[in-house]
C-alpha cells in the first residue's frame, strides 16, 4: 500500500467534503421541497382570462371597499347567495367523531354527544366532509392554509417561525378590502396571523393545555351578545377546549363527550339565531364548522397519519343535500368554495377546488362560472410553477369561438395533460354557453362541461399539492447514497491514517508499539458514543432531550479518564522516589485538571433545563433570573472579568518583544475593555440595546477583533523569530533523536508549533470576547466554564504521558463542544434560537448579517472547540508520529493536521448519514414534522459549523506551515551560501529550562518538542552592571574556541571548552552521562531579555503559565536572577530558590533576595567575578536537591561526577541550571545546598 | 485459624443462616485463599435475601415502596443490608494473623461514609439532581452503593492500596475473593449507569424519578455481577479439582 502522502489525503478530504455537499443538498432539496409562491394579491383581475395580461394590469389602483365589492359582484357574475359567514373552528375536532369513519357513521357516544348537529346532518341542512388536512398538522399552519388554500412547505414553517403576521393572500385580507366588518373570539393565533384586521376580538391564549372549561367559556360568553348585532360580516369562533381535553386524556377521554355536548350546544345556539335573523330579513347567514386537525389516540398531532389529517368541514346553512358519511375534500378546498360563495377573488396561491354541493342552489351558468374562475386561478398558479406551460398563448378571446381541436394533443407530459384538460373545458364551456344562447342546451352538455372543469381542477390541484408535500422518491436515495459514500470515504481515510500512524511503525521500540496497539476502554468508549447517538436518533423522545446522552456521555468519559489518571498515578507514585522525579506533582495536576472539567462540566448540565419535556425542573438560569437581575448582571461582569483576564493573562505570558506581539496585545486589550464596556452601559437586562452608541460600539468591537486576528493570523509567521537547531545526534539510544534533528534542520517544526500557538489564543480569545457580547447576559458564565473546560482539556492532554491516541481526544473536544451547545441553552427544537442577540450591531436590517450572528451565537460552543483545535496542534506532543526517512515538507503539515480536520468531520459525517437514514424511515412519524425535520435542521448547520471550522483550522495550519517553510528554505540557502562558518559558539553561558515532565527519557520528541523555555543567563559587566550589546559577548566566544552541547536526556545545554568535544560529559542537571556532540548554538535571535532581573530566556511561545509546566504554579520561582554579559565573565553563581531561608544564613555571601543579582568579588586575586543567584525550579528538587559536602572545591574537573544525595526528602533545594562553560576556567563548589560555579577570568 | 474466625463469626453474627455457612465452609474450605463456590453462592444469596429483607421490611412494616418513598425505603435497605455485607466479608478478610474480625468489620463500617461520598459525588458529576429535597434520596441511595461497592473491598483488603488497585484498577484480579467483590461492585456500578438511561424520556412513569431507576439498575447490575462471581468461582473451582485429579 502506498503512503499516504499529504496532497493525497488534502484530496480525498476534498472530495470525500463536496460528495457529501452535493448529497446533503441533494437530500435536503427533495425532502424540503421549496415551491414557488405568488406574491401580492388577487383583484379584479382574476375574474379574466389569465393570459389576457392587458386586462389584468387595469385594476391597479386601490379603490375603496365598497367600489371594489360592486365591482367584484359584477365581474364575477355570481349572486352572493349568503351576507354574513359564521367560522366556527373546532380545535382539534376529528371529522371522525361527527361523519365516522369509512363512509359508516360516528361511535354511539359521538352521535349522542352531538344530538343537534347529527340532526342537521340527517335533515340535509347541514352537509360534513372529511377535510383532508396537510402536514404539519399543527395550529397555525391548518388555520393558514384553510385562509390562503395554499399549503406551505416545511421550511415556510422552520423559517417563519419568528414572522408570525400572515402576508400571503387570504380570505380574510380579502374580506377585509371589500369592507367587510370582522370580529374574532378564540385563539389568539388569529391575532397575530391577522393584526389589525378585527373590528372586536377576544383572544384566548392556547398556552394552558390543563384549561379545558374557561378557555371555552371565554368564547361563548360573548357569543349572544354577538349573534344579537348585525354589524358583523365575519364572525370567527376558535374553540380550543376539545384539542386540551385530548392532550390530557386522549380520544377517549372522560372529557370528550361534555366538551362535544358543550360544542353541540354553541351549534344549535348559532344555527338558532341564524335561523331567526333570517325570518326578520337581516339576511343569509353561512355557518362553517371545521376543524384544523384531528388527534391520535394519545390526544398529539402534529404529523400525517390518517388520525390527524382527518378533519371536520361542516356546511351549515345550505339546502337540501343528500347525505353521505363518506365525502372526502381536502381542507384547502375550504378557501376556494368560501371565496366563490362571498364573491371575492380566490386567494392566489391556492390549490384548492370549490366544494360542488355549496354550489348547488346556484344556476347552471353560475356553477359553470365558478368552476371557470377556480379553474382560472389554478391555471395561474400552474403558469408560475411551469414556465413552459403550452397554453400559455391560449388565445384571449378562446371561448368565444372555436370548437375543441379534439384531444389528439394530449400526450403524456404533465403540462400537456394540464393544459389540454383545460383547453377541453373552456372549449365545451364555450359551446355550452353558444348553445344556451340558442336555447339547445342540455342538461348532459351542462354536466360534460361541469365534468370537464372538475377532471382540470382535481388534476391540477393534485399536481399543485403533491408537488409541496410529496417527496421524490429518487431524488432522496440518490443524496442519501452521495451521503453514504463520502461518509465511508472519509471514515476508511481515517482508518488509513490510524493504521498508518500507530500501526505502521515496525522499527518503533516494542513497548511503544504496545500501548499504542492496545484497544483502551477509552476508544471502546467514543465510539460508543457515537453508537449510542446513532441510536437514539430513532426514537422522539431521545431526540427531544440528546442534551441528556450528550452530558452523560461526556461526564462518563471525564470518570473513565480520573480512573486511568488515577490509576497511573498509583503505579507511578510507586515508582517516583526511584525513577521519576516531579512526577508526582504532575500527576496531581492531571487530576487536577479532571476535577476542573467534571465540575464546570456539571455547573453547565445544570445551567439550562433543555429539551422538552423536562424544561419546567428548575435550573441555575432560572433561578438567578428568579433572584434578580442584578444579580444575574454581576455574575455577567464576574464571569467577563475572568474570561478577559484569562485570556490577557495568556497572551502578555507568551515571553517576545516584538513590535507585532505589542500591537496584538493592544488591540485584544482593547477590544476586551470595550466588551466590558458594552457590558456595563448597553446589555441592560431588558436588552434594549438597540441605541446608536450600542450599535456603534458592538461594530468598533468586531472591527478590532477581526482585525487583531486576521492580523494576527497573517503576520505571525512571517515574523516569528527563527531556532536554527543544528543539533547533531548524540546518542545512539534515542532512536527518535536523529530523525528529529534532521527533521528540525529542514523544516520549521518548532516554529510552526510556536505560531499555531498563539493564532490558538487569538482565535479563542477573540471568539470568547464574540460571545461575551452576543450572548445573553444569563449565558457569560457558561463561557467562562467553556473556556475553563477546553483549557483544562487542552492541558490535560498535552501533559499526557501516556500516548493516547490523538483522535480520541479530539473526538473528546468534539463531543464537548457539543455537549457545551446544549449547556448554552440550545435544543434541537428551533424556539429555544436566541433571535434577539442576532441583532446586535447591525444598524440596518439585514438578513445575512442577521443570520451569520444567529449561527454565531447557536454554534458557539462547537465553533469555540474547533478553533481550540488549533492551539491543541500546537501543544500536542506529536512524539508518537512515525516521521519517514525521506520526509517531505507535506507529511509534516498531515502529521500536525491530519487527525483534527479529519476526525470532527468524520463524527459528523456519520452523524448526518445516520440521521439522513432515520429520516427517511421516520416520514410518515407522528413527529416527523415537529421533532425530527427541525432536528434535522440542525444536523445540517452543526454540518456547516464543522465544515467551517475544520476549514480554518486547516486553511491557518497550511498558511503558516507554508510560510515557515519558504522562511526556511531561504535561511537554508543563505546558510549555504555563507560556508561552513555558522554563527555558533557563543560565548555566552545557555542555560536551558524547561518542565521535568517527568518521562522517562530517551525520546527526544516526546520532550523535546515541547520544551518551552530557556533562561540563560547573560554575563554581566562585573563594573558598571549595565547591558552590554549581546553581539560583542558573541564574537568574543566564537574566538575563544568552545562548542555547544546538548544533553539528550534533559536537553540542558552547556558550553565547553573545544578540547571535550566527543568526550563523555556528565549532565549537571540530570546527572547522566553524554557523549559530549558539538550542537549549534542557541540562537540569538530567539534570545529576549527580560525586564528587571537582566536574565535573558530563549523563549517559546508554547510555553504558557497554565500550561505544560507546574513552574508558574508555584510562584515566582520562574523568575529567574539575571547574571549579566561582559567582556570579562565573572563568576557566576547559581543557587536555589529562595524558599529555605537557612540557607541564607548559612551562607554568608549570598545575601541577596531571589532574583536579585549579587555581584561579589572573589578574593582570588586573578578571578573577579559576579556571583548570582539563580532560582531552580520546584519540580527537580527531590533528585536533585544535594546537600553536599560544605565548601568543597573540585579543580579542573572535566565531568562532575561527584554524588550528591539522592532524594532526601526535605525537597527544598535544588541545584539544576549549572552552567558549564570553559572548563578550565571553572571552578567547581560545593556548598550545602548549591554548587557554585565559578569562572575565571578569560582573559 | 478457620475455627477462631468461625467464632467469631458467631459471636458477631449470631444468626441462624450463618451458622448454615459455618458447616458448608467447614465441608469445603481447605486452605486459606481458596474459597469453594458454594460459599460465595451462599454470600451472595444472603446479601441478596437481605437486600430484599429490607425492602420487605419497608413495604410491610412502613407501607412504603421505593416509588411511594424511595428516600426512606432505601434507607431501611441499606441500614438491614450493609451489617451483613460487612460481616459476611470480613469472614474472608486478608492477612487474618494481624487482622481480627472485629478489626476488618470496623473497617467496613468506617468505608461506608468514605465510599458514599464518592459514589455520590459521581452521580451528581453524571447529572443527578442537586435541589435540598433531592439530597436525602442521594445520600440514602448512595449508602446502599456503598456497601454494594466499598464495603466489602474495605472489610476484606483494609487499606491496602495494591489489592484495591488490584480490583479496582481492573489489573487481572487473582483470587476468587477478588471476583467476588469486583464483579458485583462493577455490576452495580455499570447497572446503575445503565439504570440512568430512561431517566430522561418522557414516559411519564413515576420510576423514572432520580433514584429509583438508578437503583433498580444497581441492583439488578449487583444481581448479575454476584451471578458472574459465583460462575468464575465454580469454574475456578472446577478446574482446581481437575487439576487435583490429574496430579
Amino acid at each position: 500500500m502506498p503512503p499516504l502522502t499529504c496532497t493525497k489525503f488534502a484530496l480525498i478530504i476534498i472530495t470525500g467534503v463536496i460528495i457529501q455537499i452535493i448529497g446533503l443538498s441533494l437530500f435536503v432539496f427533495g425532502f424540503f421541497p421549496v415551491k414557488p409562491a405568488l406574491s401580492g394579491t388577487s383583484g379584479s383581475e382574476s375574474f379574466h382570462l389569465p393570459v389576457c395580461d392587458s386586462v389584468g394590469n387595469r385594476s391597479k389602483v386601490t379603490q375603496p371597499p365598497d367600489q371594489l365589492r360592486s365591482l367584484y359582484q359584477e365581474l364575477s357574475g355570481i349572486p352572493p347567495s349568503f351576507d354574513r359567514l359564521i367560522l366556527m373552528v373546532i380545535d382539534g375536532l376529528p371529522a371522525e367523531f361527527v361523519l365516522g369513519k369509512d363512509g359508516k357513521p360516528p361511535r354511539k357516544q359521538f352521535l349522542e354527544a352531538m344530538p343537534y348537529t347529527q340532526s342537521l346532518l340527517a335533515s340535509g341542512l347541514a352537509i360534513g366532509y372529511h377535510a383532508k388536512a396537510a402536514p404539519p398538522t399543527v395550529t397555525m399552519p391548518r388555520l393558514k392554509a384553510m385562509v390562503s388554500g395554499a399549503i406551505g412547505g416545511f421550511l415556510d414553517v422552520a423559517f417563519n417561525f419568528n414572522t408570525q403576521a400572515m402576508s400571503d393572500d387570504n380570505l380574510l385580507g380579502q374580506f377585509f378590502r371589500i369592507g367587510w366588518e370582522m370580529v374574532m373570539l378564540g385563539d389568539e393565533t388569529w391575532l397575530k396571523l391577522f393584526p389589525g384586521v378585527f373590528k372586536r376580538h377576544d383572544g384566548v391564549s392556547s398556552f394552558y393545555v390543563k384549561d379545558t372549561v374557561q378557555v371555552d367559556q371565554n368564547v361563548s360568553r360573548h357569543l349572544g351578545d354577538e349573534l344579537s348585532r348585525d354589524d358583523w360580516n365575519l364572525l370567527i369562533l376558535h374553540y380550543l377546549g376539545l384539542d386540551h381535553v385530548g392532550h390530557i386524556g386522549g380520544r377517549s377521554s372522560v372529557l370528550m363527550a361534555p366538551k362535544l355536548k358543550e360544542m353541540d350546544e354553541v351549534v344549535k345556539l348559532i344555527h338558532s339565531s341564524t335561523i331567526n335573523s333570517q325570518e326578520n330579513g337581516q339576511g343569509q347567514t353561512l355557518l362553517m364548522i371545521v376543524s384544523d386537525h384531528g388527534m391520535t389516540e394519545n390526544g398529539n398531532h402534529g404529523g400525517s397519519s390518517y388520525e390527524e389529517t382527518d378533519s371536520l368541514a361542516l356546511l351549515i346553512g345550505l339546502r337540501n343535500h343528500v347525505f353521505d358519511y363518506a365525502s372526502v375534500v381536502q381542507q384547502v378546498d375550504i378557501a376556494p368554495t368560501l371565496a366563490l360563495l362571498f364573491g371575492v377573488p380566490i386567494p392566489k396561491n391556492n390549490v384548492g377546488v370549490l366544494i360542488t354541493e355549496a354550489f348547488d342552489s346556484l344556476k347552471e351558468d353560475e356553477r359553470l362560472r365558478a368552476l371557470e374562475l377556480n379553474s382560472w386561478q389554478l391555471l395561474r398558479l400552474l403558469q408560475a410553477q411551469l414556465p413552459g406551460l403550452p397554453c400559455r398563448n391560449f388565445p384571449c378571446d378562446a371561448f368565444s369561438g372555436h370548437q375543441s381541436s379534439g384531444t389528439s394533443e394530449c400526450n403524456h407530459s404533465t403540462e400537456n395533460m394540464l393544459c389540454c384538460m383545460y383547453m377541453e373545458a373552456a372549449a365545451l364551456h364555450s359551446s355550452w354557453k353558444s348553445k344556451r344562447d340558442s336555447e339547445a342546451a342540455s342538461q348532459k352538455d351542462y354536466s360534460s362541461t361541469a365534468a370537464a372543469y372538475y377532471l382540470f381542477l382535481k388534476s391540477a390541484s393534485e399536481w399543485l399539492s403533491r408537488r409541496s408535500t410529496d417527496k421524490p422518491v429518487k431524488l432522496l436515495a440518490v443524496g442519501l447514497v452521495t451521503m453514504f459514500i463520502s461518509c465511508i470515504i472519509l471514515s476508511s481515510l481515517m482508518f488509513l491514517m490510524i493504521k498508518e500512524t500507530y500501526l505502521g511503525g515496525k522499527q518503533q521500540p516494542s513497548n511503544v508499539n504496545n500501548s499504542m496497539n492496545r484497544w483502551s476502554l477509552d476508544e471502546t468508549f467514543i465510539i460508543g458514543v457515537v453508537l449510542v447517538l446513532v441510536a437514539s436518533m430513532g426514537s422522539s423522545s431521545m431526540v427531544e432531550e440528546e442534551h441528556y446522552i450528550w452530558f452523560f456521555m461526556i461526564s462518563t468519559f471525564y470518570l473513565l479518564l480520573l480512573r486511568k489518571t488515577a490509576e497511573s498515578f498509583a503505579v507511578g507514585g510507586q515508582k517516583s522516589l526511584s525513577l521519576q522525579n516531579g512526577q508526582g506533582g504532575k500527576g496531581y495536576f492531571r487530576i487536577f485538571y479532571i476535577f476542573l472539567l467534571l465540575i464546570s462540566g456539571r455547573i453547565l448540565r445544570g445551567w439550562h433545563q433543555g429539551g422538552v419535556n423536562w424544561t419546567s425542573l428548575p435550573d441555575i438560569s432560572k433561578w438567578l433570573e428568579l433572584a434578580g437581575s442584578q444579580y444575574v448582571k454581576s455574575l455577567q461582569l464576574v464571569s467577563a472579568f475572568l474570561v478577559i483576564t484569562i485570556g490577557l493573562f495568556a497572551l502578555f505570558s507568551i515571553v517576545s518583544k516584538g513590535k507585532l506581539f505589542q500591537m496584538v496585545r493592544l488591540s485584544f486589550l482593547t477590544s476586551a475593555l470595550l466588551v466590558l464596556l458594552h457590558i456595563i452601559r448597553y446589555q441592560d437586562y431588558t436588552f434594549s440595546s438597540t441605541n446608536y452608541g450600542a450599535t456603534l460600539l458592538a461594530q468598533i468591537i468586531y472591527a478590532i477583533l477581526l482585525a487583531a486576528t486576521v492580523g494576527t493570523v497573517v503576520s505571525l509567521p512571517w515574523l516569528i523569530p527563527f531556532s536554527t537547531y543544528k543539533i547533531r545526534p548524540t546518542d545512539n539510544s534515542a532512536l527518535s533523536l536523529p530523525s528529529f534533528l534532521s527533521f528540525q534542520e529542514k523544516f520549521p517544526f518548532v516554529e510552526l508549533k510556536d505560531s499555531l500557538y498563539v493564532i490558538g489564543w487569538a482565535y479563542i480569545y477573540s471568539w470568547c470576547l464574540l460571545q461575551l457580547l452576543l450572548q445573553q447576559p444569563i449565558n457569560s458564565t457558561p463561557i467562562l466554564l467553556l473556556l475553563v473546560q477546553i483549557l483544562a482539556s487542552l492541558h490535560y492532554f498535552a501533559g499526557d504521558r501516556a500516548h493516547r491516541k490523538e483522535w480520541i481526544e479530539i473526538a473528546a473536544l468534539y463531543y464537548m463542544g457539543m455537549a457545551g451547545h446544549f449547556a448554552l441553552g440550545n435544543s434541537n427544537t428551533l424556539a429555544t434560537i436566541d433571535v434577539a442577540g442576532a441583532f446586535i450591531g447591525i444598524s440596518s436590517h439585514s438578513t445575512l448579517l442577521s443570520g451569520i450572528l444567529m449561527f454565531m451565537i447557536t454554534y458557539a460552543s462547537p465553533m469555540f472547540t474547533l478553533l481550540s483545535l488549533v492551539m491543541y496542534i500546537s501543544m500536542k506532543n506529536m512524539a508518537h508520529f512515525m516521521i519517514r526517512e525521506k520526509a517531505e515538507a507535506g507529511d509534516l503539515l498531515m502529521m500536525m493536521l491530519g487527525f483534527p480536520c479529519l476526525v470532527p468531520l468524520v463524527i459528523n459525517s456519520i452523524l448526518l448519514t445516520a440521521y439522513t437514514v432515520v429520516l427517511l424511515l421516520m416520514r410518515n412519524h407522528l413527529f416527523v414534522w415537529s421533532v425530527f425535520s427541525p432536528k434535522y435542521l440542525y444536523v445540517c448547520a452543526t454540518t456547516l459549523c464543522t465544515y467551517i471550522g475544520v476549514l480554518i483550522v486547516a486553511a491557518t495550519g497550511t498558511y503558516a506551515h507554508s510560510v515557515l517553510l519558504f522562511r526556511k528554505r531561504k535561511q537554508i540557502l543563505r546558510v549555504a551560501g555563507s560556508g561552513p562558518h555558522t554563527p555558533e559558539n557563543r560565548g555566552q553561558t545557555f542555560q536551558k529550562r524547561r518542565a521535568n515532565d517527568g518521562r522517562q527519557g530517551a525520546h527526544f520528541l516526546n520532550k523535546g518538542f515541547y520544551l518551552n523555555e530557556c533562561n540563560r543567563n547573560d554575563l554581566k559587566q562585573e563594573e558598571s552592571g549595565k547591558f552590554e550589546p549581546k553581539q560583542q559577548p558573541l564574537e568574543h566566544g566564537n574566538e575563544k574556541g568552545t562548542f555547544w552541547t546538548v544533553c539528550p536526556y534533559c536537553y540542558y545545554m552547556y558550553e565547553y571548552e573545544s578540547k571535550y568535544e566527543e568526550c563523555c560529559l556528565l549532565c549537571q542537571n540530570c546527572r547522566r552521562g553524554f557523549q559530549g556532540l558539538a550542537v549549534a548554538a542557541p540562537p540569538e535571535s530567539s534570545l529576549v531579555k527580560e525586564e528587571g532581573s537582566g536574565a535573558v530566556c530563549y523563549s517559546g511561545y508554547g510555553f504558557f503559565p497554565l500550561g505544560c509546566s507546574e513552574d508558574s504554579f508555584v510562584g515566582d520561582k520562574k523568575e529567574v536572577g539575571g547574571a549579566n554579559a561582559g567582556k570579562m565573565p565573572a563568576v557566576v553563581e547559581i543557587s536555589d530558590d529562595s524558599e529555605d531561608d537557612d540557607d541564607e544564613k548559612k551562607e554568608s555571601d549570598v545575601k541577596n533576595d531571589v532574583g536579585k543579582v549579587t555581584e561579589e568579588i572573589s578574593n582570588n586575586g586573578e578571578r573577579r567575578g559576579a556571583m548570582k543567584k539563580v532560582k531552580s525550579v520546584a519540580r527537580t528538587t527531590k533528585k536533585m536537591m544535594g546537600r553536599g559536602i560544605r565548601g568543597k572545591k573540585i579543580e579542573n574537573v572535566p565531568e562532575f561526577i561527584e554524588e550528591s544525595e539522592d532524594g532526601d526528602g526535605n525537597g527544598d533545594s535544588g541545584s539544576d541550571g549549572n552552567v558549564g562553560c570553559n572548563e578550565e576556567d571553572l571552578e567547581f563548589f560545593e556548598r550545602a545546598d548549591d554548587i557554585y560555579v565559578d569562572l575565571k577570568d578569560i582573559d | 485459624m478457620r475455627v477462631n474466625t468461625i467464632d467469631k463469626l458467631k459471636q458477631s453474627v449470631p444468626n441462624k443462616t450463618e451458622k448454615k455457612k459455618k458447616k458448608t465452609k467447614k465441608e469445603k474450605e481447605e486452605d486459606d485463599s481458596h474459597i469453594p463456590p458454594g460459599a460465595v453462592f451462599l454470600v451472595h444469596l444472603y446479601s441478596g435475601l437481605f437486600v430484599a429483607l429490607g425492602y420487605w421490611v419497608a413495604y410491610r412494616g412502613y407501607s412504603i415502596n421505593l416509588i411511594s418513598d424511595p428516600a426512606n425505603t432505601l434507607l431501611s435497605i441499606w441500614v438491614i443490608t450493609c451489617p451483613v455485607i460487612v460481616c459476611l466479608y470480613s469472614c474472608f478478610r486478608h492477612e487474618r494473623e494481624n487482622n481480627s474480625f472485629r478489626r476488618a468489620a470496623f473497617r467496613g463500617i468506617i468505608s461506608l461514609p468514605a465510599g458514599a461520598l464518592m459514589n455520590a459525588c459521581g452521580a451528581i458529576v453524571l447529572g443527578a439532581p442537586t435541589p435540598v429535597e433531592y439530597l436525602e434520596k442521594t445520600f440514602n441511595w448512595s449508602f446502599l452503593m456503598s456497601a454494594f461497592t466499598f464495603a466489602p473491598a474495605a472489610a476484606v483488603y483494609g487499606s491496602s492500596s495494591n489489592d484495591w488497585h488490584r480490583i479496582y484498577g481492573w489489573k487481572q484480579p487473582k483470587e476468587t475473593i477478588d471476583f467476588m467483590i469486583c464483579l458485583p461492585a462493577y455490576g452495580a456500578v455499570i447497572g446503575a449507569w445503565l439504570g440512568a438511561w430512561p431517566m430522561p424520556l418522557d414516559w411519564e412513569r413515576p420510576w423514572q424519578e432520580w433514584p429509583i431507576c438508578v437503583t433498580y439498575g444497581a441492583i439488578a447490575g449487583y444481581v448479575v455481577g454476584c451471578v458472574g462471581s459465583w460462575a468464575v468461582a465454580f469454574v475456578r473451582d472446577m478446574r482446581e479439582k481437575e487439576k487435583e485429579k490429574a496430579e
